[in-house]
């Protein structure tokens, strides 16, 4: 320890330096990752399941604070986890730099020399016959060569040194080198990355305006300028689901017929689960659907006040869906909390039993006063605040079906089912380069692990008999291939001399 | 008869000379009396049975009409498909007949939990999984944990050769020859685990628009990437080679195991189809 103290601060620096960047620290670093990432994925992640997070704290907020506050639920930008990855990309780069430098060298570098003692290589041999050594040195050289290997002939000290698989170490450093690539690509490339989500319903155009997104995020390198100008029109959308006996109700098929506008131009698409549409640079997915049933409400008098349809968000695999509809008019103000079953089952609660629309149902309940929309406060457009409202009534209705609506305030009718898609836009422009650098890494781990990096020497002993070393510098198997090709050469040398 | 019903009497077949097979290893371990013989009826039994898998494991996916790979049932024959058969072909070039048990005893295991709990008859895919990717995907994983699940087996192995006191380690093959070979399908595993994550994030780009999303299988699959990344250069660290290798290789191994059973039942997840 007292070396430790007595140490100058450069001296010191060199000292941590050299902890962080060898293997020791960064198996315990890797190690350490792993134990890390486990709350990530037992506890709900505020990028994932905002909602689940916001639970587990109401569940239990004291201890929920506590991890709140020490970042378990944002595991993978939290401090702790970006600063040990961090700590191991440094100690990565630390190892790999000198190490490709050193390994530049060697490929220039002669074979290093034979060994004083064979015996504690790989493998070993004796060939007891004496013949004279610089013949079979040259013969055995040349036939080395010809394979590929680097050879080196040391007449003096009487001995022939071979070297062959550089690969190796080179798809070994290639390998972490793009390691660090794949992350800085991510990491970067978040920078410049968006990404949106918008309903359209069928029938309906949606510009891609910040406006119609219902969630939008941006990088910090890019912004609203960068969304591509284009327009998306849903003609129409089709979903079937599993109506056999095994996995019923199961999604089969979604398909959405699009009608895409770029500046003037239209043109027809169709967007599948796993085939996003590629716009101007954004990629649209097309990852999720619901319900928008379409609803016609009059007034008193007769007059349409309302007519469109209206998005209801899924509540279960089988579409039972929720939302609202709001036509503020000052105190008369009509406000409906509606709820969506396409199979609709009433033996119970009424349920929906199957995603399809195979016995669709409405369930209205209206309520009458000041809505509060121009209060100026934000309002969730799925849901009702009805604590200032008074109940008009409930009511379900059938596709066709008219409500008149008591106290003579008008009529609501349920003129049919209509569908909505949810499509994502993104841009991830760090994918790219990601990808590059992944495939990178898989033929550098390939030729790491699989091309055999190995030593051969085959010396004149004093006493005139001949000595073949072998030394594996993996663990691939075939270092007898090697030391049978040095004894063939040294006999097929032998009897041409 | 239809392909579903041969693949399920396929499978129950292969299971009934697994079991054999990992009986007679059984004896083959404890037993002293003619070891060879007992090794040979074993690796015969298990090449039968593995025949008989992957006939089961073929008319499930033409009964399927597509890659038999689609939820955890098919999953499981499928990996024990690929465990067996690595295993033969590793048995075929050099003697590890004693610690064939401790791979077959967890390869029926497999098969019996397929058929019990995990299993559901044959039905077509949510739209999710319906793609090129899925065979690609799906099958690189089924291969690097058929590496993974011997890797295990062997360091298990390696762990109790180590303790050379026990009358147990006597009768395995030698704790270096089962370190390497634990190495060797560990690292090939390793390997082809990289490519079915980097197959994997091309996929999900293009099925839900982004290519890493701390989904918990994804994390999970992650955590099993560092754990292996952590053994392979434990195996070259001076302290850290020979049983704390091995064990690290074992964690690993149990992460994996998680990510195909913890994963599915218990979280919530964009993977989560699994069928049960």
């Amino acid at each position: 320890m007292s070396d430790t103290f007595s140490l100058t601060p450069v001296e010191l620096a060199r000292f941590f330096w050299r902890q962080l960047t060898s293997m020791r620290t960064a198996l315990i670093l890797l190690l350490l990752l792993v134990i890390m990432s486990i709350p990530g994925s037992v506890l709900p992640q505020q990028n994932t399941d905002a909602f689940g997070v916001s639970q587990w704290i109401e569940n239990s907020p004291e201890l929920g604070s506590i991890l709140l506050a020490l970042g378990f639920f944002n595991v993978f930008s939290s401090l702790w986890f970006s600063g040990t990855y961090l700590l191991l990309l440094i100690s990565l780069v630390g190892c790999i730099v000198p190490r490709s430098f050193q390994h530049y060298r060697a490929t220039r570098s002669q074979p290093p020399a034979a060994p004083a003692n064979f015996e504690r290589l790989t493998m070993h041999d004796s060939i007891e016959s004496i013949a004279p050594y610089t013949e079979i040195f040259n013969d055995v050289a040349v036939g080395l060569k010809k394979k590929n290997w680097r050879v080196r002939t040391d007449l003096t000290n009487k001995y022939v040194a071979a070297e062959k698989g550089y690969l190796r170490e080179v798809g070994n450093l290639a390998f972490h080198l793009a390691v660090v690539g794949i992350i800085l690509s991510v990491g970067i490339g978040v920078l410049f990355s968006y990404r949106g989500q918008m309903l359209v319903r069928e029938g309906t155009a949606v510009a891609s305006t910040p406006t119609q997104f219902t969630s939008l995020t941006f990088g910090t390198a890019v912004s609203v300028a960068d969304l591509p100008a284009v327009t998306v029109k849903l003609n129409k959308f089709t979903a079937e689901f599993e109506r056999g006996e095994v996995q019923r109700g199961a999604a089969r098929v979604f398909i959405a017929d699009v009608t895409l506008q770029i500046l003037t131009e239209t043109k027809d698409v169709v967007i599948e689960v796993n085939k996003p549409l590629l716009v101007e640079g954004s990629k649209w997915f097309l990852v999720g659907h619901g319900y928008a049933p379409r609803v016609q409400v009059k007034n008193q008098l007769g007059e349409v006040i309302f007519s469109d349809s209206v998005i209801m968000l899924p509540r279960d695999g089988n579409f039972s869906s929720e939302g609202a509809i709001k036509l503020p008019n000052g105190e008369n103000g009509l406000g409906f909390i509606t709820a969506f079953l396409p199979t609709a089952d009433f033996t119970g609660q009424p349920i929906s039993i199957f995603p399809s629309p195979d016995n669709p149902v409405l369930l209205l309940s209206a309520w009458q006063g000041d809505l509060g929309l121009d209060s100026g406060v934000p309002q969730n457009v799925f849901s009702l605040d009805v604590s200032e409202l008074d109940r008009v009534g409930i009511v379900s209705l059938r596709p066709g079906d008219v409500w008149q609506l008591p106290k003579n305030l008008g009529s609501v009718e349920f003129i049919g089912v209509e569908r909505f898609v949810t499509f994502d836009v993104a841009s991830s422009p760090g994918a790219a380069p990601a990808l590059g650098f992944s495939i990178l890494a898989i033929i550098g781990l390939i030729v790491g692990l699989y091309v055999r990096s190995r030593r051969i020497w085959i010396k004149q002993l004093p006493d005139g008999s001949y000595q073949i070393g072998a030394l594996s510098r993996s663990d691939q198997p075939g270092l007898d291939n090697d030391v049978a090709l040095v004894k063939a050469l040294y006999s097929a040398a032998k009897e041409t001399n | 008869m239809d392909a579903a019903l041969i693949s399920n009497l396929s499978v129950l077949t292969s299971s009934i000379f697994l079991t054999l097979a990992t009986y007679v290893s059984f004896i083959r371990l404890i037993g002293s009396k003619n070891p060879n013989r007992f090794a040979k009826i074993s690796y015969s039994l298990t090449i039968v049975s593995t025949i008989v898998l992957a006939i089961g494991v073929i008319a499930r996916g033409v009964a399927a009409d597509r890659a038999p790979w689609g939820n955890m049932y098919e999953y499981a024959i499928a990996g024990t498909l690929a465990v067996l058969f690595v295993y033969l072909i590793i048995a075929r070039r050099q003697d590890i007949s004693g610690i064939a048990v401790f791979v077959l005893m967890p390869a029926l295991l497999s098969l019996g939990l397929a058929q019990t709990v995990l299993y559901i008859p044959v039905a077509d895919l949510v739209p999710a999984l319906k793609s090129g990717w899925l065979v690609i995907h799906v099958a690189s994983t089924i291969i690097a944990g058929g590496g993974f699940s011997l890797g295990f087996a062997f360091a298990v192995g390696q762990l109790i050769a180590a303790k050379s006191k026990s009358k147990l380690a006597e009768k395995l093959p030698a704790e270096s020859q089962l370190e390497l070979l634990s190495y060797r399908v560990s690292a090939w595993g390793f390997a082809v685990w990289t490519f079915a994550v980097l197959a994997g994030a091309i996929w999900a780009e293009e099925a839900w628009g982004r290519f890493w999303g701390w989904d918990p299988k994804e994390t999970w699959a992650l955590i099993t990437w560092i754990a292996y990344a952590a053994y392979l250069h434990a195996r070259v660290t001076v302290g850290w080679r020979g049983g704390k290798a091995a064990a690290i290789a074992i964690v690993g191994y149990l992460t994996y195991l998680f990510n195909f059973f913890g994963v599915n039942i218990l979280f919530d997840g964009l993977h989560s189809y699994g069928g049960l």
